[in-house]
């Protein structure tokens, strides 16, 4: 009878952290900045990803003035996510690698980034 | 033999209990009600969770750099009485956060008062300091940037 509480109440315990376990790594609100190879001055990024049903979509800057994302894919393989958005500022294309997986707030997002004629750099975290 | 189990049962309930409350703990010993805040920010994160739910907002500072706020809110049923739901505060959203600054100088603070910028809308955030009246502080004006 015993052993049988203790069972439970470890059940129990485990599975409240769980809980918090929600899926896909790439998931989340994401804050970051572009760092264009033509400016010293850097661009504020945020994203909103969203996985439901194993499919990936978002948001550029959510809010008033958010971007639909055309198109989320990550190689699971090389955890390497890409984005392409059409913005006022031309097609952005952004590829790089999800890193520090086991974190969750301190999962990173970086890579290179081309949007119109600019080309840089990105660095970006999970909220 | 089973007075054993039944310590170690009820050292894992108190553990797993421990956790649940860990984060609950009086105002004053977490905050300072004597050091208000009033920020202007994007949320990119909410949690609503128990004992406590939290708004955590990006804020600009006057370098130009992004910092990250985390701001405590009263319980997500206080919250509901209030009005509030999970999802009133969309990712993205502008708002206007007046509380008070944690004692340990972090980016953290207690909420009072959250405002949503494109609206005005106020919405108060229950929290738990004592001195804080609502009714008095409806009477203020909506844009408490001004």
């Amino acid at each position: 009878m015993l052993a049988r509480l203790i069972l439970l109440i470890s059940v129990i315990g485990f599975a409240f952290p769980a809980t918090a376990q929600t899926g896909h790594p790439a998931k989340g609100s994401w804050s970051g900045n572009l760092m264009s190879f033509s400016s010293a001055e850097p661009e504020r990024i945020r994203l909103l990803i969203d996985a439901w049903d194993g499919e990936l979509s978002g948001t550029i800057n959510p809010g008033r003035r958010g971007i639909e994302i055309s198109n989320v894919e990550l190689d699971a393989e090389s955890w390497t996510l890409t984005i392409e958005a059409d913005t006022p500022d031309g097609k952005l294309m952004m590829e790089g690698n999800l890193s520090n997986l086991g974190s969750w707030t301190n999962r990173k997002y970086r890579g290179a980034y081309t949007m119109g004629n600019t080309k840089g750099t990105f660095d970006i975290t999970l909220n | 033999m089973k007075s054993k189990l039944l310590a170690l049962a009820l050292g894992a309930l108190g553990t797993i209990t421990s956790l649940q409350v860990a984060a609950h703990h009086s105002f004053a010993a977490e905050f300072d009600g004597n050091s208000p805040l009033l920020m202007q920010g994007t949320v990119v994160k909410v949690d609503w969770t128990n004992p406590h739910a939290y708004i955590f907002m990006e804020v600009e500072n006057e370098e130009g750099d992004y910092e990250e706020w985390a701001f405590e809110m009263g319980s997500p049923n206080g919250l509901q009485r209030r009005g509030w739901t999970r999802n009133t505060l969309e990712i993205g959203t502008e708002v206007i956060i007046r509380g008070t600054r944690a004692r340990d100088g972090s980016q953290k603070g207690n909420a009072q008062v959250v405002v949503i910028a494109e609206n005005c809308q106020r919405m108060f955030a229950g929290t738990s300091q004592r001195e804080f009246d609502e009714e008095s502080a409806a009477q203020e004006e909506c844009d408490l940037s001004r």
